[in-house]
């Protein structure tokens, strides 16, 4: 049954894949071929469309399009946990957000090898990003798993990331004061937070107080999309 | 009439909120920092209210487009409307009305509004920004984006018309906005129909009402020539046929655009679009036009090989013949100029060979100061002569009640030599510090690969006491020229006194005297246009040298970076940054004539990007100019057809000089050196 989903999840997101390698592959290798900016530049905008943009893209194709054209009752009514459906799509939605990421990665391999970026930076930022990705996927999905039209996820998926956008805005304000160790904290919640913060490079407890952080922040994160996901199927039955 | 009132009600209940958002946008945030007198755009309204129309006025048109059209023709809505007893044509007639008016209230009248309120009542009505003939970034938003607006809002009415919902219709019309903006911006034939080139045309303008235009009646001008004739008061409205052209395009573009939308409506005929197609379409158009910008302005010149200097300090120029030779280093900076050589050899391993800073400077408390000239020769690959100015500070804590000129400090300090420049005490700006400007030649001897001697400099102060009064620093450009391997030609003042230096002599180049006077100056006819048509050089008279080589050395001397030659070919940049290339006509024992061939322009990306061209160089049938976005070639083969030959954008690495390595390759530099390969076609 899973590798039954896993195949329609699969032919249903294979396009956005598709979609997501071609369109940021070719932004890459313009950008890198032309030179328009410098390589770096040009990896780190190809990485924060495809790390902030792409689950915006693929969040909504995952629960909210299935309500839309109103396939989630079918879905639903085979004989398997329900989680098993959810737990499917963000597999697959997962997967095929690695691909733009891989791609972009691939093009600067061909195109600008160690030109002007460290090979280690890319090799290391590549990974980064999908699992910032990854992450972002889990909040528009669980924002979004109610809605019954895409263009309402949509722009949900968009009040979230204004959210975020806002609330950086809000901490950089009190940067200078002397609660911003505390403040910096909040930021471990959201996504690329971490790098907000002004000295985790150095300070190695950071970083598990960050895993603290975010581990239990996107399990409960999971948690309450699961349970929402579950009160669909019994609000259906 | 009852019809219309009803549909006039109908309409302002669908766009109520869209009004009230309008408002909030363009008028509450537009004119918020000049009624709460906070920020920067307090006094210049203007700035903000133009601000909100460039960033959100086409995004606002689409939620107009899609507020009057996204509901009222799909299902039962629309089944009801059509079996009302009101033709299809009139309900859109009020809608596209309706929406009409709004894109003009939201984008003409409160930037025509604030553009008002920033003129003043004193000295008349053309001190008033939008009456006055003075250029303006403003004016020009109120010129040329409400027509843009009116365009982008009818193309979105016909999108929402043919599609009728609301997020397909909000992708297309971004879709099309992206081409309203930018597809003639890359596309040149389509130059003069960019909004964005139009309005960052406002330094070379002459305003909206073009009195002084008038007054001067160009040829061309059919409203100064109507002006002329009859005599209008000077008060004229005087169009430019650009922005004419502009409007009635845009109109034009509008028309068909409403029309398409009334026709599809009045034939019911829609498109299903799903979200594929529509995602690939949008892809599409955003590489489209990306990926013809970036190959527009981006790299097509290979970069063979890149070699990374270790320094922090951009390479101002480089000395060379064939692949090797010295690189200067220089940076421009308020407080300090920092100055040094460096040997290379492209042909060896190690390419960057000793580097010498600042032989001048170790140790003192004199700073550099303005541009350095230098000269060198394969002959005696070991030395490079530069000349340069140096400051020293001295007495910083000086009364501020003296009064400083060039007497007086010479009074004060009678050992001064060029006391000239007074500037302000940076630890105090209350005291003044009196600077004293120094010029003098110096050899750099890299004899010996592995060392490098900084020679001491020689102080010119005896040679320039006759020119003591006419030394006006700091403005004054040092030029230094080679006359032949033996002896150097110095400019030393700016009343060009010309000195020559023997290199024969051990050490340092050592003074024969000054050689003539009032040399280089260059006399420019213009034609009935105002276009410059030809230039003569008055050649530098120095002895013993042909009219062609007293050509070179007046070229080395002065101008580097505004002008290059190269064999009959000159090229000059003017104040707007084009590029004019005159061809040697005659040359006599005074002067040089030269006649203007053609001229480079801009591109409208490169406009779009402020690209200014900030050096020149010439090299055998090529142009290279330096501008910030790197470097860009062109064929001077036939000076009246130049034609580009390639791009090379530097990055991160802002590119100061280039020059030819004479076998097919150039060599660029900035804070590290590029090896360009030119094409193949180009070598052949």
């Amino acid at each position: 049954m899973f590798r039954s989903l896993l195949w329609k999840e699969w032919r249903e997101q294979r396009w956005k894949a598709a979609f997501g390698a071609v369109v940021l592959g070719a932004f890459a290798a313009i950008g890198l071929k032309t030179r328009i900016m410098p390589d770096g530049q040009v990896l780190l905008f190809g990485f924060i469309l495809s790390t902030f943009l792409f689950p915006l893209f693929i969040g909504i194709g995952l629960v909210p399009a299935e309500r839309e054209e109103r396939t989630l009752p079918y879905l639903l009514k085979i004989p398997a946990p329900s989680w098993i459906s959810l737990a499917t799509k963000l597999l697959v939605g997962g997967l095929t957000l690695s691909l733009p990421i891989l791609c972009i990665c691939l093009v600067y391999a061909l195109v600008g090898w160690n030109r002007e970026v460290e090979n280690w930076r890319i090799l290391t930022a590549g990974p980064v990003f999908w699992g910032v990705s990854l992450e972002v996927l889990i909040w528009f999905t669980a924002f979004g798993i109610r809605q019954h039209r895409q263009d309402t996820a949509a722009i949900l998926s968009l009040g979230v990331l204004m959210s975020w956008l806002f609330i950086l805005i809000l901490c950089g304000a009190v940067r200078n004061s002397e609660e911003w160790i505390w403040i910096s904290r909040i930021l471990y919640v959201l996504p690329l937070g971490f790098g907000r913060s002004p000295d985790w490079i150095f300070h190695i407890p950071n970083l598990w107080l960050y895993g603290l952080i975010k581990g239990t922040t996107l399990a409960l994160l999971c948690f309450w999309m699961f349970r929402r996901f579950t009160i669909v199927r019994s609000a259906r039955s | 009439m009852r019809t219309f009132k009803a549909l006039l009600w109908k309409e302002f209940q669908t766009l109520k909120y869209v009004w009230l958002a309008g408002l909030f946008l363009f008028y509450g945030l537009g004119f918020f920092p000049a009624f709460f007198q906070s920020g920067v755009y307090a006094s210049h309204p203007s700035q903000s209210v133009g601000g909100m129309s460039l960033s959100f006025g086409a995004v606002y048109c689409v939620i107009l487009a899609i507020a009057l059209l996204g509901r009222d023709f799909r299902g039962s809505l629309e089944t009801f409307l059509r079996a009302r007893p009101i033709p299809v044509s009139r309900i859109l007639t009020v809608k596209y009305a309706l929406g009409l008016f709004t894109v003009v209230m939201v984008s003409f009248v409160p930037l025509a509004l604030a553009l008002a309120l920033e003129g003043t009542d004193q000295g008349g009505i053309n001190q008033y920004k939008l009456l006055g003939h003075a250029p303006d970034f403003e004016v020009h938003i109120l010129l040329y984006h409400p027509f843009t607006l009116s365009a982008i809002f009818s193309l979105c009415f016909l999108i929402g018309a043919w599609v009728r919902k609301a997020v397909e219709t909000a992708l297309l019309s971004f879709a099309a906005i992206l081409l309203v903006y930018f597809f003639p911006v890359i596309f040149p034939p389509l130059g003069d129909f960019s909004v964005i080139n139009l309005i960052n045309t406002w330094e070379d303008s002459v305003g909206l009402f073009q009195t002084e235009v008038l007054q001067n009646a160009i040829p061309g001008n059919a409203f100064a020539t109507f002006d002329h004739h009859i005599a209008l008061p000077s008060f004229v409205l005087a169009f430019d046929n650009v922005w004419v052209g502009y409007g009635l395009s845009t109109l034009l573009i509008s028309l068909v655009a409403v029309t398409g939308a009334f026709w599809v409506l009045e034939k019911n005929w829609s498109i299903e679009l799903n979200q594929k197609s529509l995602a690939w379409s949008l892809a599409g158009v955003s590489l489209l036009l990306f990926g013809a910008a970036s190959f527009e302005v981006g790299t097509n010149l290979e970069c063979e090989r890149m070699i990374k200097s270790p320094w922090e300090i951009g390479i101002e120029g480089i000395a060379q013949e064939g692949g090797r030779g010295i690189l200067v280093y220089q940076t421009h900076n308020q407080d300090w100029m920092h100055l040094g050589f460096q040997r290379f050899d492209l042909n060896r391993e190690d390419v960057l060979g000793r580097h010498i800073e600042d032989p001048w400077t170790i140790g003192s408390r004199r700073i550099r100061y303005g541009d350095i000239s230098y000269s060198w020769d394969s002959r005696s690959p070991g030395m490079i002569h530069y000349l340069a100015r140096d400051i020293e500070i001295f007495n910083e804590n000086m009364p501020t009640t003296v009064t400083i000129s060039s007497p007086a400090v010479k009074a004060i300090i009678p050992d001064a030599s060029i006391t000239r420049t007074v500037g302000e005490s940076r630890t105090d700006p209350t005291r003044l510090g009196l600077q004293r400007h120094c010029l003098a030649l110096a050899t750099v001897d890299f004899g010996v690969p592995e060392s490098a001697t900084p020679i001491s400099r020689i102080d010119l102060k005896p040679l320039m006491v006759k020119d003591l009064d006419s030394f006006i620093e700091p403005s004054f450009i040092p030029g230094l020229a080679r006359i032949d391997h033996r002896s150097l030609v110095a400019n030393l003042s700016l009343s060009k006194y010309l000195y020559r230096f023997n290199l024969d002599s051990e050490g340092h180049p050592q003074p024969d005297g000054m050689i003539t006077e009032e040399y280089g100056d260059v006399g420019y006819e213009y034609n009935s246009r105002g276009e410059i048509e030809s230039i003569t050089v008055h050649l530098p008279r120095i002895p013993d040298l042909p009219p062609k080589e007293r050509l070179r050395v007046w070229s080395e001397l002065q101008g580097a970076g505004q002008r290059a030659l190269n064999g009959n070919l000159l090229a000059m940049r003017n104040e707007y940054d084009r590029v004019q290339v005159f061809q040697l006509e005659s040359i006599t024992e005074d002067q040089a004539i030269f006649l203007k061939r053609s001229e480079i322009g801009k591109s409208p990306i490169e406009q779009l990007l402020h690209y200014g061209a900030w050096d020149l160089r010439l090299f055998e049938q090529y142009l290279a100019v330096i501008h910030s976005g790197g470097l860009t070639l062109y064929d001077l083969s036939d000076p009246t057809q130049p034609t580009q030959v390639g791009h090379y954008n530097s990055g991160i690495d802002h590119l100061n000089t280039v020059v030819s390595l004479g076998d097919g390759r150039i060599l660029a530099a900035g804070n590290h050196l590029h090896v360009i390969r030119l094409p193949e076609r180009e070598r052949s």
